[in-house]
């Protein structure tokens, strides 16, 4: 079938228009997009092209839908809300017989394949995630990177007392919204130097300073990194207070100097936080009982026909938190 | 009919009952109330539930009376509570307004402040609004003259249209001292700030001044049911001397005050709504359709065939205002809501115009 899609060349131009979807296989249900959530790493690919494997690629791996055709004994029926789940282990290797969680060569929807900023697509079943329907479906499309910022703090052992976030774009929104919930005494310093991402960080309680340098060093037992600019890693570190979790959720792609002593002496723990594991469940119960925590790092919501404009002004100068897109 | 009936079907045959907002198929697609869309902030919902444990007690509003006063720098006997503002309009129309006086509102002006002039049989004086949606100052001052009272909102519901500072001050000047003004400033936070009066010196200036305000906008509480007024301690007693006791309850109470100590939250969640209002301004005015520059977290507009729009909204789940309830036939008013929201309205809004077009 044909559907309204955004389409990125190779060489990187960008684009609305119409493309073809394959018959959805045996195993694949067909959904009609009602909401797609702009992620940090779409920007990544139309910055630099990396990870796509099917041209032009059609981005959008946060997408909430109604089912129109499911498989048979997939538990889906037409009608159905659901969320998608935004990976795909490649099923072959030895890492995914056991555990495909661990897949090195795990890809995302919208880059092994077309995915939600469209009218339609066509994905397997087996990603797909019912929702309550009474939930709102701006709130439901929220699950995936939910689900990243609770994997992120999946690793903390205990409540923390303090934390720095850097970055407060939509994972460190997020990641601070779930702070809140889960440790609601909990001090959290945000660096944050874009006007609106920085006063939703006030509004959630947070202390805002416009850079990282202006963070209290080595005071922190939580650091998150949400930002991942050129020493995004190495300032992490330096906030780290004896003992410290430092988070790296942001995707930084510089070379950063560490120097080892300083990890021994301050007993700090790093930590790497890609995507999730099993954590979309929960996000989707999260936003179905209180989704209120969470709708507020929506900033934007735009049409399809003015996602290219969207995307431009992101890339350019972001202030904006979540943009969504409605197909 | 009874004696009884006879009585109290005369007592209200010149009222018009309140209506309010349609209801839509879900609470977030309901634009038809100017309610706040991201409701209150964590620390407000906590502060309800723990009120619900001292509900077996009446209330003492005293706790938000003495906040109010320190958080706005004005004195505590300058400060009256209601339970909604639309109570303060009734307890001044109680006090201020006999039979056959004069009373002075634009047209259209908000249905309460005429609902409550008539209940207490006060004559309505109206002074049509200016094309831009703006009261006519000048002609309200001259009506004023031998009037008991004058109600202002500003901005205004229904249009959204701000009075200057200065002008309020000319105003002011103009109304003779026995005329009370009612300053609603229900949705002050949402204009720009160089609209916002400094109230605290014209109060000091002009008691026959009262300046009305609610917590149901951008203190997003509207289902508590609280309001506010400031103004000379004279009044302000007269006022507290024929309310009802208890008439802010515990929960409402816990609840203002809490919100008042999360102004970073009211911040961000009126900058949304002035983001969503600047969206949907640029978006009328791309499909020509006429309205009203808003600074109230509605925008007013003239849009042909209104009825076949609220049909399109019923099935995109989103309900708005009728203007020919608020006295604006063939206008309607769209209530700011959360981004998603307004995406869904402006393609709805873009689909109405083209069925327009080919009709």
């Amino acid at each position: 079938m044909e559907t309204r899609a955004l389409m990125v060349e190779r060489d990187l131009t960008v684009r609305v228009g119409t493309r073809t979807l394959p018959e959805p296989a045996a195993d694949e249900a067909l959904i009609a997009v009602e909401w797609a959530g702009i992620c940090g790493s779409d920007l990544h690919v139309l910055r630099t092209g990396d990870w796509v494997v099917d041209w032009p690629a059609t981005l959008g791996h946060e997408l909430y839908g109604r089912v129109l055709a499911a498989p048979e004994g997939s538990g889906l029926s037409p009608g159905d809300a659901v969320v998608s789940d935004s990976r795909l282990a490649c099923g072959t290797c030895d890492w995914c017989r056991v555990d495909p969680d661990r897949c090195p060569h795990i890809q995302f929807v919208g880059e092994l394949r077309p995915g939600g900023f469209a009218s339609h697509c066509v994905l397997p079943a087996r990603i797909l995630h019912r929702v309550d329907p009474g939930v709102a479906g701006s709130t439901a499309v929220l699950a995936e990177p939910l689900a990243v910022a609770l994997h992120a703090l999946s690793h903390l052992d205990h409540a923390p007392r303090r934390a720095a976030i850097l970055g407060h774009g939509p994972i460190g929104a997020l990641v601070h919204a779930e702070l809140r919930r889960r440790a609601p005494g909990c001090a959290v310093d945000v660096a944050e130097p874009a006007a609106l991402r920085a006063q939703l960080a006030e509004a959630l309680g947070g202390r805002v300073t416009a850079s990282s340098a202006e963070l209290d060093p080595a005071a922190y037992d939580v650091v998150v990194d949400a930002a991942g600019y050129a020493t995004s890693l190495a300032d992490a570190l330096a906030l780290g207070a004896p003992g410290a979790h430092v988070l790296l959720v942001a995707l930084g792609h510089a070379e950063a100097a560490v120097h080892p002593a300083a990890l021994v002496e301050r007993r700090l723990r790093v930590t790497g936080c890609h995507a999730f594991v099993d954590e979309l469940p929960e996000a989707i119960r999260l936003l179905s009982e209180e989704g209120w925590r969470y709708d507020p790092v929506v900033t934007a919501a735009v049409a399809l026909d003015d996602l290219p404009g969207a995307l431009a002004a992101l890339l350019d100068r972001p202030d904006d938190v979540k943009v969504l897109v409605r197909p | 009919m009874s004696a009884i009936a006879d009585v109290a079907e005369r007592r209200t045959t010149a009222i018009r009952r309140y209506e309010p907002g349609r209801a839509a198929a879900s609470s977030a697609g309901k634009l038809s109330s100017n309610e706040a869309p991201l409701g209150p902030a964590p620390a407000v919902r906590a502060a309800v539930a723990a009120a619900s444990h001292t509900v077996h007690r009446y209330a003492s509003s005293e706790p938000l009376r003495a906040a109010l006063a320190a958080r706005l720098g004005i004195p505590g006997d300058r400060v009256v509570l209601t339970s909604g503002s639309d109570e303060l309009c009734y307890l001044l129309a109680t006090l201020f307004v006999d039979d056959g006086d004069r009373v002075v509102l634009s047209r259209p002006c908000y249905q309460i402040d005429e609902l409550v002039t008539r209940v207490h049989r006060g004559a309505p004086v109206f002074v049509d609004l200016r094309e831009d949606g703006s009261h006519d100052l000048d002609a309200m001052a001259a009506a004023a003259r031998d009037a008991a009272l004058l109600w202002l909102p500003t901005p205004h519901n229904p249009t959204g249209a701000a009075v200057a500072p200065d002008a309020l001050v000319r105003l002011l000047g103009d109304v003779p001292e026995r005329c009370l003004v009612v300053l609603d400033e229900a949705y002050r936070a949402y204009a720009d700030p160089a609209l916002r009066p400094d109230v605290g010196g014209l109060l000091e200036r002009h008691p026959n001044l009262v300046v009305q305000r609610t917590f149901s906008k951008d203190h997003a509480l509207a289902g508590l049911r609280v309001g506010y007024g400031l103004a000379a301690p004279e009044v302000v007693a007269a006022l507290d001397a024929i309310r009802p006791p208890f008439n802010v309850n515990t929960v409402a109470v816990a609840a203002a005050v809490a919100a008042l100590d999360q102004p970073a939250w009211r911040a961000y969640g009126v900058e949304l709504v002035r983001r969503e209002r600047d969206r949907l301004e640029r978006h009328l005015a791309a499909l020509g359709f006429e309205h009203h520059a808003s600074q109230a977290n509605f925008v007013t507009a003239r849009i042909p065939d209104p009825e076949a729009l609220h049909a399109r909204l019923a099935a995109a789940g989103q309900a708005i205002r009728d203007g020919a309830d608020l006295g604006l036939p063939g206008w309607v008013r769209i209530s700011v809501g959360a981004p998603p929201q307004m995406a869904v309205l402006r393609a709805v809004l873009t689909d109405h115009k083209e069925h327009l077009c080919r009709s």
